[in-house]
């Protein structure tokens, strides 16, 4: 009698009801159990699901001159998720399909947060594997004239299903447009500034505008890189910001855009310097005044010049390119050329077996000169690995702790190949995905975005 | 004082309950059932056996008595009225805030069987407090096992692949770690 199966006789609200006090890592575990509880957690919105962090699925690329977010992974992971992710599916989710079939703007993304996506152009947000997509109203013209500050602004999403399932998006800029889903509606916040001007003034942030304007939303807080690889440290529940001095003296030392990222517990940035090499600041906010603190130098140069691109040279690695930008091209679209998909592999990071090369740090003198460039593609959110890319041709993952690397594959979009100068080349911006699989944000919105769609 | 109003409760097995109206509209179901004028001759529970109703009563009684004697506490303090029975009262509302956690706390330490059979009456006789206890009772046995140990713990059959399962754990590999 005591294993009478609780799921059998528990209707299911009220087993809802049990999952819902469960801590994330519970509800996780209870969605391995059997079937019906995985079907049960996949179709209620648990508010306490939040499944932090999340399994890195992949990393979203803007590049330059494609007019749609590409999406760099593994190929099995899409085969896997073919329903709720690979571009086929992902695209009748893009936010210019749901509001205007015949737009020609074709989904850029531009932030990224536990999830959740957001697009600039789109004005909208989206959960690809819910199918959850809210457009929000217009934002509001700033209300303040003559300052800069319009031109100033980037949007980014503050969401985290742990504290509320209500997601915020922000236009920074030293008045701020934020929309909250709970009130439906754009309000304008100002923000005091907190702490010393750290010898560099507003005007001089404006000096820069970075490619790679990235955010991260972390413990209810937002970092937003802003001009001249300044960061901006934003507290919600206070209305203050803080001003976080770059690590490196951006215009006088050859290094690369920062990248602002999150990497297991913290707040982390890296950048690329000297063609092969790149540096890993992490944020220590245990003083008053914050500080970026040098946690990695790594030296790829040797690495990269033993395992060197041969010119055509097929790039073949564990991810691919999903090339978003050519199969939704017209011309091609009944070609229906897919991406060849090896499925031989099961890539584990810390996998020992993996053929993971030592990069020396003395540069081997006589392979020759290292020509490329590499840049930072982003943070893997649990593991010590950074992504990189080589120029416009492969993706590469290094080990932080042992300067490993690895080949990922060929991020080169095909319309590259045909269509664009190589100075309309580049990766603009990138970050990784980690998808939510229980839930869009609440029932009530996405109720209404069905009726919407279905009225 | 006149005496509280009672209504009459039949269980599923024609067992008969007499509480007092206070307790048992702690169930929403029962209060709708009064409010429509369905009590002559008792209110039948017919998916409720007399071993749970008998359970959810001592909860509701418990809690019903508990709220009365807040409320006449506070009532007797403002109003000044009959002193001897606002001493009383005062006095068991002091108590109750401490005994109703630790008579909770008691309430589900009971087998599995009894945890469901009192989580569906719960649920049936719409009984919010009672519920959200029994659901914490259940997440608590859930908690810091491992997907096998959960499904030991409950009779589950594990009726996924072992393929299947392994990619579920790949999707949130963190909790398993």
């Amino acid at each position: 009698m005591e294993t009478a199966d609780l799921t059998a006789l528990l209707p299911e609200d009220v087993l809802a009801g049990v999952l819902r006090h469960l801590t994330p890592r519970g509800i996780v575990r209870s969605r391995c159990v059997c079937k019906a509880w995985r079907a049960l957690i996949d179709a209620h919105p648990l508010p306490r699901a939040a499944l932090l962090p999340r399994s890195l699925a992949g990393i979203l690329i803007n590049f330059e001159s494609l007019g749609a977010t590409e999406f760099f992974s593994r190929p099995s992971a899409n085969e896997d998720r073919r329903r709720r992710t690979s571009a086929g599916e992902r695209r009748h989710y893009l936010p210019g399909d749901c509001y205007d079939a015949k737009s020609s703007w074709r989904g850029r993304l531009q932030d990224h947060c536990n999830g959740l996506l957001y697009s600039d152009y789109g004005n909208c947000v989206l959960n690809p594997p819910t199918r959850w997509c809210a457009l929000l109203p217009p934002v509001p013209a700033p209300a303040s004239v003559g300052t800069e500050h319009h031109s100033f602004q980037a949007g980014h999403l503050v969401y985290d299903p742990a504290i509320s399932l209500h997601y915020e998006s922000n236009r920074s800029g030293h008045h701020r447009h934020v929309f909250s889903s709970k009130m439906q509606e754009w309000e304008e916040r100002s923000f005091v500034r907190e702490g010393k001007a750290a010898g560099t003034t507003v005007a001089d942030m404006r000096l820069h505008w970075p490619e790679k304007r990235n955010a991260v939303y972390w413990c209810g807080v937002l970092y937003v890189h802003c001009q001249t690889n300044f960061v901006m440290r934003i507290s919600s529940s206070n209305n203050k910001y803080q001003v976080i001095k770059p690590p490196f003296d951006f215009l006088e030392d050859n290094y690369s855009e920062l990248y602002l990222g999150r990497s297991g517990k913290g707040v982390c940035c890296a950048a690329a310097y000297g063609r092969s090499m790149f540096k890993v600041w992490f944020l220590d906010e245990s003083c008053v005044r914050m500080e970026w603190v040098l946690k990695y130098d790594v030296d790829l140069t040797g690495w990269l010049l033993k395992h060197k691109l041969e010119p055509r040279r097929q790039i073949h690695g564990p991810w691919t390119l999903q090339d978003t930008n050519f199969h939704y091209d017209n011309k091609h679209r009944d070609e229906n050329k897919s991406i060849q998909v090896s499925s031989q592999e099961t890539f584990e990071w810390d996998s020992d077996n993996e053929k993971t090369e030592c990069s020396s740090s003395s540069a081997n003198g006589d392979a020759g000169h290292y020509h490329d460039r590499i840049d930072v593609l982003g943070f893997h959110p649990h593991k010590k690995i950074i992504f990189l890319s080589e120029q416009i041709t492969r993706g590469l993952a290094c080990h932080l702790n042992s300067s490993k690397a690895q080949d990922l594959g060929c991020i080169c979009p095909t319309r590259y190949d045909n269509d664009y100068m190589h100075n309309e080349q580049g990766v603009k911006q990138s970050f990784p995905y980690t998808p939510c699989w229980t839930m869009g944000p609440s029932t009530e919105e996405k109720k209404n975005l069905e009726e919407h769609a279905n009225g | 004082m006149a005496s509280p109003a009672m209504v009459t409760l039949i269980s599923s097995d024609d067992a008969r309950f007499e509480v007092t109206e206070a307790a048992a509209t702690m169930s929403q179901t029962i209060r709708h059932m009064i409010e429509d004028g369905c009590t002559d001759g008792g209110i039948p529970l017919p998916n409720v056996p007399a071993r749970t109703l008998a359970k959810v009563l001592e909860y509701c009684n418990k809690h019903a008595a508990a709220t009365a004697a807040e409320s006449s506490a506070a009532g007797g303090a403002a109003a000044g009225s009959d002193s001897g029975s606002s001493s009383s009262a005062d006095s068991a509302g002091k108590d109750d805030g401490v005994d109703l956690a630790s008579f909770d706390k008691a309430f589900v330490e009971v087998d599995t069987d009894t945890l469901y059979d009192l989580l569906l009456a719960a649920n049936y006789l719409d009984v919010k407090t009672l519920l959200d206890l029994c659901c914490q009772k259940v997440a608590d046995m859930i908690r810091g096992k491992t997907p096998e140990q959960i499904r030991q713990t409950f009779g589950i059959k594990n009726d996924f692949s072992p393929e299947e399962e392994e990619k579920i754990r790949k999707e949130n590999q963190w909790a398993f770690e």
